[in-house]
């Protein structure tokens, strides 16, 4: 029963998603390529912060603990990553 | 003691609450107005200018919550970048045009079919295009017959399955007063007519179509308006768009609101006069419009003008406002302009005798100087008028493109009108049509009412029989129709160039023909496509019993 329900109300959600977006108005083909690309986007985004945030939190803590102000002593991460994460510390 | 001095005592005080309180005067400063937009967002339009209103004049027109209105740009992106992929592939050849392409011949000259709203026709409208042009098989009444369609290439092209959905709630029909029915008085006398006088007239007003049927419609109609003298056209469009460019010429300057409908805006522009427009409803834009055109004059040449027409609607259908009658009349009456009222959706719905918005509002009708109408909405037939003083009539019967060159009025049509009209003024010995504008109202009343308590956004005022609901989002416009359908009840919905690009509506039509058992039903249908689509916007709650609290809430801060 609680399957059913569950079912249905994810049902509801993917037809909510379908309105908001205003893929419902489009042919199944449409719908198709518009959920691959969203779902594709979202799977890197998902990715990449499953690879790079828990080493950007450590980093961030080891940082204020040994009271070091540069980043890269701690770490070893491309140095590009280095510009961006000096800046992220200003704030 | 300073009070006292003055002549201000707490006596002084309670006569200014009653007489506050009777005449009604401003009781809300701007700090209570601007606490009401804060809380609510929109501003509820109370007692404005309320000196000349004898009774309270409720409009609201929600503000679009941000976050909607966010949600639907970004809609309409996607859809316009899948319209951009599909035309890029029709172009190319990979998928076949169903549409209309220019020829090879023509690749050199401007182009056709490339602006936006042939785009949006192609790519958008398309799409949803089942929810219009619906077959009906029977009498647009309370209840009609659908035909089924159905389409297997996407909406270019439909098929009847040959099913008949049967006994579909009609909210679509401007059927105000529940004339539109295929037996009783009128049918009757419609067919007595037909018998006697056949279908058709062939012939135009000046030579022999000018039958005695129309000469009793145009006196009843003149005495139903309260005028001196009318006239009666074959059509309620070509009524506006032949007879606006006859009063108006060059010299003339016509002012007409932002929200006019196009069969104004067409006569407006035939006729070859300046067209200046104010903002919808809006007095002070339209009081400075006239200054400036008093004290500048006509543009090059500073000659004062001609005339000045003030043209405006009684009820307009998309906003469901009514115009506000009294201050347009003061206005035309300090700066000596003249004013062309077009009752086509408030004639017969508005008022306690159907007398249309003059009525409405207790006004004169010889202060308006030519009042239009069409037959189309509450009577039950089809037409237009025009009535007005003697010499403005007898200037367009002569005068008229429409008299000129129009076919007039067929005869069981204007005796639809005649026993419609006899009806309502109760001169056929029932109190039928008592009845139904009473029924009209109370079931407007209690329609609007009940559409805001459940949290939906309706605009427009709340005497008004139009009732549009806002939907906002393209996919949503599509789906309601569909769903709607489904549960048997027919609507009709509107979504761009009729309306604003983010403010898409359902738009339903009250009819004293309605039992309330049928608004209840459709009620409760809204309800559910309310909740499954989501669109209960409206950011306060109205429960019933809350409405008056928060009103005296306000009161009581009134000193």
């Amino acid at each position: 029963m609680d399957v059913k329900n569950m079912r249905e109300y994810m049902g509801w959600l993917y037809y909510q998603y379908l309105l908001i977006t205003g893929i419902y108005v489009l042919e199944p083909w449409e719908k198709s390529i518009f959920n691959t690309v969203l779902f594709t986007m979202v799977a890197m985004v998902v990715y990449t912060s499953y690879v790079f945030v828990p080493i950007h939190i450590w980093c961030n803590f080891e940082t204020r603990l040994k009271k070091k102000d540069k980043y890269y002593l701690i770490c070893h991460l491309p140095k590009c990553t280095y510009r961006l994460l000096e800046l992220s510390l200003i704030f | 003691m300073l009070r006292y001095l003055l002549g201000v005592t707490r006596l002084d005080k309670i006569r200014n609450e009653q007489m506050r309180g009777t005449v009604k005067v401003e009781q809300f400063g701007d700090k209570a107005r601007e606490a009401r937009l804060r809380w609510f967002g929109h501003n509820h339009n109370v007692w404005h200018n309320a000196s000349v209103y004898n009774k309270p004049f409720v409009e609201s027109f929600e503000e679009t919550p941000l976050l909607v209105a966010v949600l639907t740009y970004m809609g309409y992106g996607i859809l316009t970048l899948f319209g951009y992929l599909r035309d890029f592939l029709r172009d190319w050849n990979f998928e076949k045009c169903h549409v209309a392409k220019e020829r090879d011949e023509q690749k050199d000259f401007v182009p056709l079919y490339q602006d936006f709203e042939n785009f949006y026709t192609r790519n958008l409208y398309m799409r949803i295009r089942d929810n219009w042009n619906r077959p009906i098989c029977s009498v647009p009444g309370a209840r009609m017959d659908v035909m089924e369609r159905v389409t297997h290439d996407y909406n270019w092209t439909f098929k009847h399955t040959g099913t008949v959905l049967f006994d579909v709630i009609n909210m679509g029909s401007y059927n105000y007063l529940g004339f539109a029915e295929n037996s009783g008085l009128c049918a009757n006398a419609a067919v007595e007519a037909a018998m006697k006088y056949g279908l058709g007239v062939c012939g135009t007003r000046h030579e022999i179509g000018n039958l005695d049927k129309h000469e009793e419609l145009e006196k009843l109609v003149a005495r139903f308006l309260g005028v001196e003298s009318s006239m009666v056209f074959g059509m309620g469009f070509a009524t506006n768009s032949m007879n606006i460019p006859t009063l108006a010429g060059k010299g003339c300057l016509i002012l007409s609101d932002e929200l006019n409908h196009a069969s104004l805006v067409l006569g407006a522009r035939l006729s070859g006069s300046t067209i200046r427009v104010f903002k919808h409803n809006n007095m002070q834009s339209l009081e400075k419009l006239l200054r400036d055109a008093i004290v500048h004059g006509q543009p090059r040449t500073h000659r004062p003008w001609k005339k000045i027409l003030i043209l405006v609607e009684g009820i307009y259908s998309m906003e469901g406002s009514i115009v506000r009658l009294p201050e347009v009349i003061a206005l035309k009456k300090k700066y000596k302009a003249y004013l062309y009222l077009d009752e086509a959706h408030s004639i017969g719905a508005l008022g306690p005798g159907g007398r249309g918005v003059v009525d409405y509002f207790g006004l004169d009708p010889c202060d308006v100087d030519i009042m239009m109408g069409t037959f189309t909405k509450s009577f039950g037939a089809a037409g237009g008028y025009i009535g007005g003083n003697k010499e403005l009539i007898d200037y367009l019967r002569t005068h008229s493109h429409s008299a000129i060159y129009a076919t007039s009025m067929s005869p069981p049509v204007a005796q639809q009108i005649i026993t419609s009209m006899k009806c309502i003024m109760g001169e056929d010995g029932t109190t039928l049509g008592q009845e139904r504008l009473c029924q009209l109202s109370k079931n407007t009343t209690y329609f609007r009412r009940r559409l805001q308590e459940m949290g939906f956004i309706i605009y427009g005022n709340n005497d008004s029989p139009v009732v549009p609901l806002m939907l906002y989002m393209p996919a949503k416009i599509g789906a309601f129709g569909r769903e709607m359908l489904k549960r048997n009840i027919g609507t009709v919905v509107v979504g761009f160039p009729a309306t604003p690009i983010i403010e898409s509506r359902a738009r339903f039509c009250v009819s004293a023909a309605h039992t309330k058992e049928m608004l209840d039903t459709a009620l409760n249908a809204i309800s559910e496509v309310g909740d499954l689509l989501q669109l209960k916007y409206s950011r306060h709650a109205w429960p019933s019993d809350e409405e008056t609290n928060h009103f005296s809430y306000l009161d009581s801060h009134q000193d």
